[in-house]
C-alpha cells in the first residue's frame, strides 16, 4: 500500500462510532476509498464491548439495540457480517413492597400481570399500544429522511414543508389531537390520560427521559416516549434486543461490512485537527503529526469536538460558532457494569425466569422518578436513582463464564455539572456507584456479596474516555429546540457544515441519538448525491 | 318565562362572561346572565374582605387584556380609563436596591449593566407582537380544515416573520420550545432580571423555568401585552357590567345553575338550584369547561370521546391568594431607582429560586420558600388613616396537598409567605389587621372554578390556542347545538382576559 502521505482518500471518517462506521460502509459500498480513524484501541464509540474484567464482556456504554434502522441492516447486509440480535423477552418492574410487574410479548400474560394493579389499565393497554404504533408510523418517515428547512424560501423547501404539513394534518381530529399532545405534553400528563396506576406510569414514563436532562413531568417528554416505542427488530415493532457479543457486536458488523467494501480502519489513531486549506477541509492531522489528505472529511464526533476542537472557531462563521457553543449537552446519565459470580435473585420474584432475560427497571412510581430529577437539577446525582438493568448473559453465554453473569446498569440521574464542578466527578465516582448498588441491593439482597468486579462510568468518564461531550449519550440533548432542522444548528441540519468538504455524520445530526445509524447513512447519501466524494 | 328565539343565556359573570353578555346584547340578542354570587365579577370582582379593606379581584396583571376585542363595547363610556403610565414591577435585591420593569412599553430601570441586553431582547419580542396579538385577538387557527381565508392569513403572518430574515425565524424556532432557564440565561446575566421576566409566565402553570417551552410562554406574556385599565381587572369588570346593563342584559345574581337543559335538538335552557327554569335555545358558559361539560350537563350526554376530552383538560390549581389588611403601608427594605411609588413587587431573585419553588407542588407539598407577586393599594374609610391593602399571589400551591387544606397546612403556607414578605417589608407581620387566605380549594368553592384554577384551566402549550380546552371543543363550540364555551378555559383565555367571552359571543352572533 502506498504511504499515507501520498495516497489520496475520497473520504476520511473521524471517529469510529457506529454512525461514522455506517457512513464509511455506505461510501465504500459506492466504490469510494474510505479511511476511518479511531482514537481508542477499539472501534464502536459508545457502542462497544470490552473485556474490562477477565472472562466478562461488558457492553460498556450502550447496552440495548432497537432503533437501528431496518433499511440500514438490510442495505448493508449486517446479518451477513455478524449482526445477531436477540430480542428482550420482557420488561420487569420490581417494587419495594414485594410486588412486581412483568410485561412482555405474551399479551394475555401481560394483561394478567397488569390487572393485579389495575383492571382498567390492563384493558387500556392494547388500545394504547395501537395508538402509539400508529403515531410511530407517522413519525418514521420523518426520522428516515433529512430534516426540512422552514427558514428557507426556496420552492423545493416550501414544497417539502407543505408535504410535511399535509402529512401531519392528514389525520382524523382524534389523531391530530394525539399528535399535538405528544409533541407538547409531559410523559406523565400524557400517560395520566390513559392510565390510572402509578406502578404502570413509572416505567412507561421513564422512557421519555432517557438520555435527557428532563423529568417525567417535563413538557416535551411525551414525544421522546414515542421515540423509544419505535424500536423494530426482526420486523416486530417496538421491541428492544441484545446484540450477541455485546453492543460492540453491532459496531463490529458495520465495520466488517465497511471493510468488505474496501474501507480501511485505523485504531489508536487520534485526530488532533482537521486540515483546512483554501477555506476547505482537506484532510486531518493526527496527534502524531501525520497528515492525511482526502477529498472530503466526515466527522462522527459530537459538534463541539468537531467544530471547536478539530476545526477551530476561526474557520467558521460567527453565527454558526455561537449556535454550536450554545448547543446543549447536559449529560445526565452514568453506567455501572457488574461482573457477578451468580445469577441475581430478586426478592419479589425469586429464581430464574423471563423477568431476568429482558430489561429491569428500578422506577417505583412517578414521584420517585421526579425526585431523582430534582436532585440532578441542583447539582448532585440522584440519591435514589432510576436504574435500567439488563443481564445479557442470561441469553448470550458468550459474555460471561458459565454460571456467572454480567449486570449492565444504566443510571439516571448523574448530572455532568455537579455542584463541585464536573472535573471533581472522579472523587464522587465510587459514592455514585455505591448509591446504585445500594438501591439495587434493596431488590436483590445478596447482590453485594456476588459482585466480582464493578466498573463505574460517570458523565465525566464518558466524556474523557469516549469523547461524548459532557457525557451526553446522544451527542446533544434531544429536546425540540435541538431536533430536526435545528440539529446541530439552523441552516446546517443536513450533514453539510459551513466548512466546505466537511460533513457531520454523528448523533449530533438529524435524527439524533440512539443506535440508529440514520445520521451516518443519510450523511453518506447526501454526500454521494452532492458528488462530494 | 317565554322563550324568545334570540335569547342567549350566559353563565358566569367574570370578565369573559360580562364581555360575552354585553357583546350579545349589543348585537340585539336578549341576554340573561346567571351568576351564583350576589355581585357580578366572578374572580375579577372587587371584594371587601375586612371592613374598609377591598381587594380588587384575585389577579394582579391586567396588561394582557384584549383591548382590540373589547373596543367595540366602548367601555370608556362606562367609566373605563386606560393607564397612561405603565405599571412598574419592582424587583428588590438583597442589598436594598431594586430595579423596575415595565412591560408595555418594555423598560428596565435601575440595572444599567443589562440595558443593552434588554434592548436586544425587547427588540426580538417586539417583532413577534403582530403575530401574537393577531393570534390572541382572533379565534384559534383551524388546523384540521382551515378555510382558504384563514390559510392565507396564517401564511401571511408566517411570511411576515420571514421578512425579519432567515436568522430570526431560525432563532424563533429554536427559542420557542426551549426553557426560560436556558433562553433567559443566555440573554442576561442578572439573576433577578431573569426571574422577573420568567415569573409572570409561570403563574397558573405547573412548571418551573427549566421546563421546555416556558420560553414560548414568556414570549406570549410579553408580546401579547398592551395598556392596562386604570384600576385593573376589577375596574374592567365594573365597566363591563355597566355596559352590559346599558345594553339590556338581565342579571340574575345570587342564582347558581344546577343543570343545562337539553333535548335531542340541543340546548333548551338552564335549571337553577332553586328549581326555576329559564328557557333559551343558546347558552354561553363562562364557567370553566370541566364544570360546564361534566357537572352541568346531564350524565351521559356527551359521547365517550368528548367526555374524555373534557376530563383530560387539566385544571389543577396552583395559585393561592392572600389579602392583607394593613394598619400602615409596608416599610420596604429597598428603594426604587427613581423613587417612584411602589404598586407591584416581585420577590423572586433567581431562576434557581423559581425552580425550587416549583418542586413541592408536584408532590402535593406546601412550598416553604414561595416567591410572591405583590399588589399594593390604599384602603378607604372606615379603614384607619394610612392603612393599606396588600394582595399577594403565590404560585406553586398544590390544589390537594397530602393532608388536605386544614389549619395546619394553611399555617404552614402562611409561614412561608410571611417569611418571604418580611425579607422585602420588614415588620409587616405586626401591621396586619386581618387576612384572607384563599387556597385552590377555597377558590374552587367560592368561584366555582374546577380545581380552583384561577385561569379556568392550566396554562401549558398543549392547552393553548386550538387545544384550549380541547380540539374537540375548538372555537367555542361543543357539538351540542346551542352550547358554547366562552370562559378563560377557551382561547385565548388564561391571563389574556376579555378575549374568549367575546369570541364565543361572536360565534353565536355570527
Amino acid at each position: 500500500m502506498a504511504s499515507p502521505r501520498t495516497s489520496f482518500w475520497d473520504a476520511i471518517v473521524v471517529g469510529g462510532g457506529h454512525n461514522g462506521l455506517v457512513c464509511a460502509a455506505y461510501l465504500a459500498k459506492s466504490g469510494r476509498k474510505v479511511l476511518v480513524l479511531e482514537r481508542r484501541h477499539v472501534l464502536g464509540g459508545a457502542a462497544v464491548s470490552e473485556e474490562i474484567f477477565p472472562g466478562f464482556t461488558y457492553s460498556v456504554c450502550s447496552y440495548v439495540v432497537s432503533l437501528l434502522r431496518p433499511w440500514i441492516i438490510r442495505e448493508l447486509e449486517l446479518a451477513r457480517f455478524g449482526l445477531e440480535l436477540i430480542p428482550l423477552e420482557a420488561s420487569f418492574l420490581p417494587l419495594p413492597d414485594g410486588r412486581s410487574l412483568l410485561r412482555g410479548s405474551d399479551a394475555a400474560q401481560t394483561l394478567e400481570e397488569v390487572s393485579r394493579f389495575s383492571r382498567r389499565d390492563a384493558e387500556t393497554m392494547p388500545e394504547f399500544a395501537r395508538a402509539m404504533s400508529k403515531i410511530g408510523q407517522f413519525v418514521k418517515p420523518i426520522i428516515d429522511s433529512p430534516a426540512p428547512d422552514p427558514a428557507s424560501l426556496a420552492p423545493r423547501e416550501l414544497l417539502a414543508l407543505l408535504r410535511l404539513g399535509r402529512h401531519f394534518a392528514d389525520a382524523s381530529p382524534d389523531e391530530m389531537e394525539l399528535r399535538l399532545k405528544l409533541l407538547s405534553m409531559s410523559a406523565v400528563d400524557f400517560l395520566d390520560e390513559w392510565f390510572e396506576s402509578d406502578v404502570l406510569k413509572g416505567p412507561m414514563s421513564v422512557s421519555g427521559i432517557i438520555g435527557t436532562f428532563l423529568g417525567v413531568r417535563s413538557p416535551g417528554t411525551a414525544y421522546v416516549l414515542l421515540h423509544h416505542y419505535m424500536g423494530e427488530i426482526d420486523g416486530a415493532f417496538r421491541s428492544w434486543g441484545f446484540s450477541k457479543g455485546g453492543t460492540g457486536g453491532v459496531s463490529r458488523a458495520i465495520a466488517n461490512a465497511a471493510q468488505h467494501h474496501g474501507a480501511e480502519m485505523r485504531t489508536e489513531a487520534p485526530v488532533e485537527r482537521i486540515l483546512v486549506a483554501d477555506g476547505r477541509a482537506a484532510g486531518v492531522v493526527l496527534a502524531s503529526g501525520e497528515e492525511i489528505r482526502a477529498r472530503a472529511v466526515v466527522s462522527g464526533c459530537d459538534p463541539r469536538r468537531t467544530f471547536l476542537s478539530f476545526v477551530g472557531a476561526e474557520h467558521l462563521p460567527d453565527d454558526f460558532v455561537a449556535d454550536i457553543r450554545r448547543y446543549r449537552y447536559r449529560g445526565s446519565s452514568g453506567k455501572v457494569n457488574l461482573a457477578l459470580d451468580r445469577l441475581p435473585e430478586f426478592a419479589c420474584r425469586p429464581g430464574e425466569g423471563p423477568h431476568l432475560r429482558g430489561d429491569i427497571a428500578i422506577a417505583p412510581g412517578v414521584d420517585y422518578l421526579e425526585r431523582a430529577y430534582d436532585d440532578a437539577k441542583y447539582g448532585t446525582f440522584s440519591r435514589r436513582p432510576y436504574i435500567n438493568v439488563v443481564i445479557p448473559s442470561t441469553v448470550d453465554p458468550s459474555v460471561a463464564p458459565p454460571g456467572k453473569h454480567v449486570m449492565s446498569c444504566f443510571v439516571q440521574y448523574a448530572p455532568y455539572e455537579i455542584a463541585e464542578g464536573p472535573e471533581r466527578w472522579p472523587e464522587k465516582r465510587e459514592a455514585f456507584g455505591d448509591a446504585v448498588v445500594d438501591t439495587l441491593a434493596e431488590y436483590v439482597p445478596n447482590l453485594r456479596e456476588s459482585i466480582l468486579h464493578r466498573q463505574v462510568l460517570s458523565p465525566w468518564d464518558l466524556e474523557q474516555e469516549f469523547g461524548l461531550a459532557e457525557g451526553n449519550i446522544f451527542h446533544g440533548e434531544l429536546t425540540l429546540d435541538q431536533l430536526s432542522f435545528l440539529r446541530p444548528a439552523a441552516g446546517f441540519a443536513r450533514y453539510r457544515t459551513p466548512l466546505e468538504r466537511l460533513w457531520l455524520a454523528g448523533s449530533g445530526a438529524h435524527p439524533g441519538g440512539g443506535i440508529m445509524g440514520a445520521p451516518g447513512a443519510l450523511c453518506a447519501k447526501a454526500m454521494l448525491q452532492a458528488r462530494a466524494v | 318565562m317565554a322563550t324568545a328565539r334570540d335569547t342567549v343565556l350566559v353563565l358566569g359573570s367574570d370578565v369573559e362572561g360580562l364581555a360575552a353578555a354585553a357583546t350579545l346584547a349589543r348585537a340585539g340578542k336578549k341576554v340573561v346572565l346567571i351568576e351564583r354570587a350576589e355581585r357580578a365579577g366572578g374572580i375579577h370582582a372587587e371584594r371587601e374582605f375586612h371592613p374598609g379593606f377591598r381587594a380588587g379581584g384575585l389577579l394582579h396583571d391586567a396588561g394582557l387584556v384584549r383591548a382590540a376585542l373589547l373596543a367595540p363595547l366602548e367601555l370608556e363610556r362606562h367609566g373605563l380609563a386606560w393607564r397612561k403610565r405603565p405599571v412598574q414591577i419592582v424587583v428588590p435585591s438583597e442589598d436594598g436596591r431594586a430595579f423596575t420593569l415595565s412591560r408595555a412599553p418594555r423598560e428596565l430601570t435601575g440595572l444599567p449593566d443589562e440595558s443593552q441586553a434588554f434592548e436586544r431582547w425587547s427588540a426580538f419580542v417586539a417583532r413577534l407582537e403582530p403575530l401574537v396579538q393577531g393570534l390572541f385577538d382572533a379565534p384559534p387557527p383551524e388546523i384540521s380544515a382551515p378555510s382558504p381565508l384563514e390559510l392565507f392569513d396564517l401564511a401571511r403572518r408566517a411570511l411576515s416573520l420571514r421578512g425579519h430574515g432567515a436568522r430570526f425565524v431560525q432563532d424563533l424556532l429554536r427559542i420557542a420550545p426551549s426553557s426560560a432557564f436556558d433562553w433567559l440565561g443566555e440573554c442576561f446575566t442578572d439573576p433577578a432580571l431573569q426571574a422577573a421576566l420568567a415569573a409572570p409566565a409561570l403563574l397558573g402553570t405547573c412548571f418551573g423555568p427549566r421546563a421546555p417551552a416556558t420560553s414560548a410562554l414568556v414570549i406570549l406574556q410579553h408580546a401579547a401585552r398592551g395598556s392596562e385599565p386604570e384600576g385593573g381587572l376589577a375596574a374592567l369588570a365594573r365597566a363591563l357590567e355597566a355596559a352590559a346593563r346599558a345594553a339590556g342584559v338581565e342579571f340574575r345574581l345570587g342564582r347558581a345553575p344546577r343543570r343545562i337543559l337539553l333535548d335531542s335538538s340541543g340546548v333548551q335552557g338552564v335549571e337553577l338550584e332553586d328549581g326555576e327554569r329559564i328557557l333559551a335555545p343558546a347558552l354561553l358558559s363562562a364557567l370553566d369547561p370541566k364544570t360546564t361539560l361534566l357537572e352541568l350537563l346531564p350524565a351521559s350526554t356527551l359521547p365517550p370521546s368528548l367526555e374524555n376530552a373534557a376530563r383530560s383538560f387539566r385544571t389543577r390549581g396552583a395559585v393561592a391568594s392572600l389579602a392583607l389588611a394593613l394598619s400602615r403601608a409596608p416599610e420596604w427594605a429597598f428603594a426604587t431607582p427613581d423613587g417612584q411609588a411602589v404598586e407591584r413587587v416581585l420577590t423572586a431573585r433567581s431562576l434557581l429560586e423559581l425552580e425550587r419553588a416549583s418542586d413541592p407542588w408536584k408532590y402535593g407539598e406546601i412550598p416553604e420558600r414561595p416567591w410572591l407577586d405583590l399588589s399594593l393599594s390604599h384602603a378607604s374609610p372606615p379603614a384607619p388613616q394610612g392603612a393599606a391593602t396588600l394582595s399577594v399571589l403565590v404560585q406553586g400551591v398544590p390544589s390537594a396537598p397530602k393532608g388536605g387544606w386544614n389549619e395546619a397546612e394553611r399555617e404552614q403556607l402562611l409561614a412561608g409567605i410571611f417569611a418571604a414578605l418580611e425579607r422585602v417589608a420588614p415588620g409587616i407581620r405586626s401591621s396586619v389587621l386581618a387576612h384572607e387566605l384563599l387556597v385552590p380549594t377555597d377558590i374552587e368553592r367560592r368561584f366555582g372554578l374546577s380545581g380552583g384554577h384561577v385561569f379556568a384551566g392550566e396554562i401549558a402549550l398543549d392547552q393553548l390556542l386550538i387545544t384550549r380546552p380541547s380540539l374537540a371543543f375548538a372555537r367555542y363550540r361543543t357539538k351540542i347545538p346551542g352550547l358554547f364555551l366562552g370562559s378563560a378555559g377557551s382561547h385565548p383565555g388564561g391571563p389574556f382576559a376579555g378575549g374568549a367571552g367575546i369570541l364565543a359571543a361572536r360565534a353565536i352572533r355570527g
